[in-house]
């Protein structure tokens, strides 16, 4: 039974995992075949990666987009985290499930409804747009990490703090907020990954200005370029992966 | 009795259909030292929390100090308040922890310092000013939190249960540190617990509780010797309760018959009896005395228990709903050597001693 579950374990992590590092090998492969056995080892997709001036700009809106996104999604999860953590309100638990419910809806069927409000309404699409669609997906994730740190803070910090001559304002900058940070930062590696990594509402939203998913998807269509998205995939996967180690690292810490 | 210090006049507290605080009256001297007693979950947390304006009351006045303070709200109130959890600050040293309240006062450093430290000193934790909370025990944890509430100097100090939390050695020597800090500072302190010994220990005077309701305030004798009710009879310290039935009645004595120890005389006491009454006499372990006289009557022994200074009895007899607790001092049952070691022994009321309770309630 024991060689069964470890056997069970090996196949999955394989197929989990192959494909990455497959990506990976061939970012350093020097052809433009994605097919073994594998040549030379090389650094010039990424070196090409590095020179195109397309590239640098997805990456620089990316790198717009994310950020903002991580700032305030993770502000609103914390406003919402504190609502109903802290306060006993009429709705409270409809409050709760209503911030979850976007992240069960397809996000194709979000990008089309985002599509027609913003074509509708005349705003047009820009890096705002993609901004506002990621924030819808990225808010329950702040929400959901922040609650869990809020749950297992006793409410008796902040009533201590104002007991002692602190207004609510300043106990929230004094008390709250230090003792929220862990949570706070692994929220913001979190949306920051996951609206760096986005494709579907991006695609949607971004129109002229891709993010570097957009990019990637739309150089697929030149054979010759597919080592140089290799390159491009490998650095995203690992700075990703080291950035959701660093967020989950916080997160079981704190406890 | 409007000029007492602390005025609590009809506090209510309810929580949807719960009832948590039912309508309290209670007036605090200034300076004293001032328990609230009662089993969990009789409201004593919210009233102390309602005192220190962390909770509103769903009706009634609250009066400090000739102010009413009903609707301040906690941070501008002179109260402050030690944490059942005690609350220290996790992000915080020690001695920023205990410097918590000091930002309002805008001190220097060298003042902040001082100040800190010399509150450290009182709850001798000198030189731990720089630790973290993590690095100290439960009675450690306890001072800090003293401190941390008394630095800001308030009128009133709150102390929900602080030493529940602590084995039993280190909560007798903190009870006797609370008691010298506070003749030290002077301050009123509101002591909630529900260990009725360390009330009875450390408060100037103590207000039962039960079900959100002030059962007895009084003393801490008083409160021993006197309880108004059974209810409070049974809840500080050990009680015989001897059913009876008033046969007569002076204005000095009171005439109760008991199925279990016959017909006997008591000091009525300042209450008022009618012919008739079903009453129950209320005796602690200790005041029965061993006797052959005509008040005395044999009951059997069915258990011993030796404490050192004392000889417990559980004794059952005639007309006894339950078996009797009786206390004897060890000397004494040496005295009695014989009787104390056979099955059955001769024992009287103390007439003095003994309170009248009614039966109901
Ligand atoms: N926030 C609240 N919401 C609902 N009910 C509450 C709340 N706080 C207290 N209660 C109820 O009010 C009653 C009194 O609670 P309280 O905490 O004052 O009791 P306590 O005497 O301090 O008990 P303990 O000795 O266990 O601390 C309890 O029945 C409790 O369930
Ligand atoms: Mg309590």
């Amino acid at each position: 039974m024991r060689k069964v579950r470890l056997f069970y374990a090996m196949i999955y992590f394989i197929v989990l995992y192959l494909p990455i590092v497959l990506i990976i090998a061939f970012s350093f492969n020097d052809s433009v075949y994605i097919a073994f056995p594998l040549k030379e080892f090389t650094l010039r997709w990424y070196q090409a990666a590095m020179e195109n001036q397309q590239l640098l700009s997805a990456f620089s809106n990316s790198m717009i987009i994310a950020v903002t996104t991580a700032i305030f999604s993770t502000f609103s999860g914390l406003l919402a985290a504190m609502a109903t953590t802290r306060y006993r309100f009429r709705g409270r638990s409809t409050a709760t499930i209503l911030l979850f419910v976007p992240l069960a809806l397809p996000t194709v069927v979000t990008g089309v409804a985002l599509l027609s409000i913003f074509m509708m309404t005349g705003l047009g699409l820009s890096l705002g747009t993609v901004i506002l669609g990621h924030l819808m997906i990225c808010t329950p994730f702040s929400y959901g990490v922040l609650v869990s740190r809020f749950e297992g803070l006793s409410p008796d910090f902040e009533r201590a703090s104002m007991d002692l001559g602190e207004p609510p304002l300043t106990t929230f900058f004094r008390v709250t907020l230090p003792l929220a940070l862990p949570g706070l930062v692994s929220s913001l590696l979190l949306t920051f990954t996951i609206s760096f990594d986005e494709f579907i509402l991006a695609f949607f939203l971004s129109s002229n200005s891709p993010t570097l998913p957009v990019f990637m998807w739309s150089q697929m269509r030149f054979p010759d370029r597919l080592p140089l998205v290799l390159a491009l995939a490998s650095v995203v996967i690992i700075v990703s992966s080291i950035l959701i180690v660093i967020s989950q690292r916080l997160r079981s810490k704190q406890a | 009795m409007t000029d007492a210090f602390i005025s609590l006049q009809s506090i209510r507290k309810t929580y949807g259909p719960v009832v948590a605080v039912d309508n309290v009256d209670l007036d605090i001297a200034k300076g004293s030292f001032f328990s609230l007693l009662g089993p969990s979950g009789c409201g004593k947390t919210t009233l102390l929390t309602m005192l220190g304006g962390l909770d509103k009351p769903t009706a009634g006045r609250i009066m400090l100090d000739g102010v009413d303070v009903t609707s301040v709200p906690s941070y501008r109130r002179p109260t402050n308040m030690v944490f059942q959890s005690y609350a220290i600050f996790p992000h915080l040293s020690v001695g920023d922890n205990v410097g918590y309240g000091l930002r309002r006062q805008k001190l220097d450093r060298a003042e902040w310092q001082h100040r800190v430290d010399a509150m450290l000193e009182l709850v001798h934790l000198k030189g731990y000013g720089d630790r973290q909370p993590s690095q100290l025990s439960g009675g450690q944890m306890q001072r800090v939190a003293l401190a941390r509430a008394l630095i800001v100097q308030p009128k009133v100090l709150l102390l929900d249960e602080p030493l529940s939390a602590l084995d039993k050695r280190l909560r007798q020597s903190m009870q006797i540190e609370l008691r010298a800090i506070q003749r030290e500072v002077g301050i009123t302190f509101v002591f909630v617990t529900h260990d009725q010994e360390e009330a009875l220990t450390l408060s100037d005077k103590i207000a039962v509780m039960s079900k959100g309701k002030v059962l007895q305030c009084c003393p801490p004798t008083d409160l021993y010797d006197l309880p108004i009710n059974r209810e409070v009879a049974e809840f500080v310290g050990e009680m015989n309760l001897i059913p009876g039935i008033v046969k007569g009645c002076t204005t000095e004595t009171v005439c109760i018959s008991m199925p279990s120890f016959g017909d006997q005389q008591f000091p009525v006491g300042g209450r008022s009896f009618s012919k008739g009454d079903k009453v129950l006499v209320a005796v602690r372990p200790e005041n029965f005395e061993i006797a052959d006289g005509p008040e005395g009557r044999e009951l059997t022994i069915v258990n011993r228990a030796y404490f050192g200074t004392h000889l417990h009895f559980m004794m059952t007899g005639e007309g006894l709903e339950t078996p009797l607790t009786v206390s004897v001092p060890s000397a004494i049952a040496r005295a009695h050597g014989k009787a104390v070691n056979s099955d059955r022994m001769t024992i009287q009321v103390v007439p003095e001693t003994a309170v009248i309770l009614p039966q109901a309630g």
